[in-house]
Order: C-alpha cells, then structure tokens, then sequence
C-alpha cells in the first residue's frame, strides 16, 4: 500500500491520470432503485465502435493511466467488452471492472475473463438476504446470481471485491455481508454516499441510510474494528478539494473525456482532440484548481478544529454530488454535512472512552 | 552470486509505468506493487527491448560509464532481486 500511495501521491502532484473509469455502457440487466444513471440506454448515434475504444485506450496509456476500471451500466454489455479487456491487457494495462456478475454463469465465462487479462472483479452484493439484494435490484433471482459468478470469478483466479452501498434498506445487514466477506476472503467494500442522478433527479437519494443506521453502523464498525473509527481530516485551506482532473479520469460511453466520473459535463472528445489538449484545456484547469478554501458552508460542526491557515474536519465534499444535488459544486451539501457530523459524533465517543479508560486506570 | 549467465526476459504481463524517472509495476498474483529507483528502472526498460545480460551491462554503461565489470556485478544482483519478487524469468 506505501508503494501504491507514493505513486498515487505522486500521479496526484503531477496530474497524471494513473486511473482511468471507462463506462462501457449506459445499459444494465439490473434496475437498482439507488442507480445514478438516469437512462439506461445508449444513444445508437453517439455509441462508438471497437476501433473507437481501441484508439481511446491507447491515448489513456499514452497519458499514464495503469489502472484501467471497465463500468457502466453494466460494462459486460457492451459489444465489444471482449476485444476491450484484451486490448486494453495488451497494452499493458491492470484490466479490473466493476460488475453484477449477471453475465458470469458458467466456468467458460469466467474463465475466458481471466484469459483475456481481467485481474480483479469487484462485484455489487448488497445484502445476504435474496429478499433484500433482489428489491434493491428489482430483478428476481439476482442475489443467487452475484453470488455465483463470485464463486466461478473466485474459482477462475480473478481477485474478487464486494461492493456494497448502504441504504435505509439494507445497512442494518451489512455486517453479514463483511462477515461472509471475510469467512470468503473477499475484501469488502461499503459506500455510504448515494447521489442523485446525472439529471438532477433526487429520487436515489431518498433512500440513504437515516442518521441512527448510520450511527448505529459506525458504532458497530469501531466496535469490530477500532481503527476505523473516523478520524478528522488534517487539511490546509490551500489544499485541492479533491482528485478531480488530477490523478484519475473517466471516460463516458460516448468517448467524452471527464475529469471525474461525477462531473458529467465533458472536458471534450478524446475521438476528436489529444490527450493533453483536453487534460490541459480550461475545463480541466478550472475544476482541477478548487481549494478547500472555496468550498462553502464546511464551517460550524463538520468542523473540529480551525485556524488561520487549515482546519480538521470530517467532510468528505464531493463536487460532483454538490452539483447534482443543489447546482453547485461549492457548496457543502445537507448530506455531506450530515455524514460528517456523524463521523465527528463516533469520533468524540471513542476519545470519551479512552478518557474514561485512562481515568479507571 | 546466484546469477548464473542465463538469460532473463521481463514478464511482460506485468502491468507498468513510469512516472517521473521512477517505475511502478504491479504483480497482481502477488497482490504486490514494486518501487524501482532510477538505475533498476533503466534495467527494467533494457529489458524490454533484449534478454542478454551482456546488452543490458552494455546499454547500462552507455549511460553510467563506471565500467562494465562493476556493472555486471551491479545488474546480475538487480536481476536476482528481480526474479526473486517474480518480476523476471528465466529464458
């Protein structure tokens, strides 16, 4: 992981895109009622061809990308998925994709994914209970699904994650979900931030974990495991407010190049423009300069402490989910300040209990 | 020395990249990720192009002139190194 951070860090500095998202497709064989994505469907106008991709993909490795995350949608069903992955193994990438695993059934599958490079599939699993995955889903018989294609990934050779968003309706059972992880030994992954979707829709949003889940949740992660309990961020004012157009990109189903996968609005056409001209054009400049130091309302109790120069906080501002959600990527959203006041509560409860047990003591 | 003259060749189905003079590579069975300074990065990149140790000590010394007996030396031990984390085969 120190390796791995220094070269994050260093990618960062220098705004050296080492990870690159590419949405395959907007399409999906699942529904998720917390689904970001506002159309599930591609523009037969805009969709690209395999020459396309092939073309985009040597322009990211040419910009520095290593990692290379394949999504959607449902990134199996793009067409050309196949030619993608082992092209983009070819030139040298580490292939990973984010999937349900529908689309993985049988040994042939998997195994043929592990041929053609892919070296770690991280898997949506959000519940152990078929009931509750498959609602959140709305396809009957998913979970049986995901777990199988876990198990033939896992059998295949292919490293395998869970990813698990936590939501009103299933966060009460997520540590099922780790403890089945670990039994399994899959890392485990949660997401506590559900955002509105690209058109503005909030509807996800209504299903976010209430404040006592959460609560709940954090108390019962630091009970496990008492290093994880949440920490303020030391940061300076100075501080870039996030990784966008630095250290990471996207690329949308189209071929648009985005600085992040939340900022939909697109830095330009990598079928169309160089690598460098959009990485470096106005766009990019413009959202890669914001400072913490221009994000609003972060003031008051996401705060820990403050001083001239920094503060420590718990607020993890996106930029992308403040634009979705209120029009603008400066303002510190409701939720972020609601999660981070959370986190700032499970906090000061672990530094009452070694106060407490320094005073037994 | 445990190098014995023979070949080496980079396993090429290792993802890497360089940034800023230095070389990550990632050796996902191993679920590892490997730092190469500056001098085990330009073995890393000769080792793309040829396998033999005497072309690598050559180009190697285009580039330091310490000499190729120190070289030899210095880039049989960086191989060992290597193939022990897997990241070279023998061939």
């Amino acid at each position: 992981m120190e390796v791995l951070n220094r070269f994050r860090n260093l990618a960062t500095n220098k705004a050296i895109p080492l990870q690159a998202s590419l949405e395959l497709t907007y399409r999906c064989n699942e529904r998720c009622t917390h689904c970001y994505i506002d159309k599930f469907w591609d523009d037969p106008s805009k969709v690209l061809s395999k020459d396309d991709w092939f073309t985009i993909l040597d322009k990211l490795r040419g910009a520095g990308s290593l990692y290379l995350i394949l999504m959607g949608g449902e990134a199996m069903l793009n067409p050309y998925f196949w030619d993608i992955l082992e092209y983009a193994s070819q030139i040298g990438f580490h292939a990973s994709m984010i999937t349900n695993g529908l689309k993985i059934q049988t040994v042939e599958v998997a195994e043929q994914l592990k041929r053609k490079g892919l070296k770690v599939a991280t898997v949506s699993l959000y519940s152990m209970d078929p009931n509750i995955h498959d609602s959140m889903t709305t396809i009957s018989g998913s979970h049986k699904k995901t777990l199988r294609a876990i198990e033939l990934l896992r059998q295949a050779g292919i490293e395998v994650g869970v990813n698990c968003l936590l939501t009103e309706r299933n966060i009460e059972g997520y540590f099922e979900v780790v403890d089945w992880c670990i039994a399994n030994n899959i890392q485990c992954k949660e997401d506590t931030n559900i955002t509105a979707k690209f058109n503005g829709d909030k509807a996800p949003t209504f299903l976010r974990a209430t404040s006592d889940q959460l609560i709940n949740y954090y108390r019962e992660r630091a009970r496990r495991w008492p290093n994880s309990r949440p920490t303020p961020q030391e940061e300076q004012f100075n501080d870039y407010a996030c990784n966008i157009a630095k250290g990471k990109c996207a690329v949308n189903p189209y071929g648009d190049l985005l600085g992040c996968i939340e900022i939909r609005k697109p830095l330009g056409s990598l079928l169309h423009h160089d690598f460098e001209t959009l990485w470096q054009g106005l766009e990019a400049k413009k959202w890669r300069s914001i400072k913490l130091k221009d994000i609003k309302g972060l003031e008051g109790h996401a705060v820990l402490n403050s001083s001239h120069d920094g503060c420590s906080h718990f607020c993890e501002h996106c930029l992308g989910m403040a634009l979705h959600e209120s029009g603008d990527p400066l303002v510190a959203t409701q939720e972020s300040l609601r999660l981070a006041n959370i986190k700032k509560q499970i906090f000061l409860e672990g530094q009452d209990n070694k106060g407490n047990s320094s005073g037994h003591s | 020395m445990q190098f014995n003259n023979t070949d080496r060749f980079q396993r090429c189905d290792l993802p890497w990249q360089e940034i800023e003079g230095r070389i990550l590579i990632l050796s996902p069975e191993r679920q590892k990720a490997h730092d190469l300074n500056r001098s085990a990065g330009h073995i890393w990149k000769i080792l793309s192009e040829t396998k033999s140790l005497e072309d690598i000590v050559i180009q190697m010394n285009d580039i330091y002139g310490v000499g190729t007996k120190q070289l030899t030396t210095d880039v049989c031990r960086c191989l060992d190194s290597m193939g022990r984390e897997g990241l070279v085969a023998r061939g």
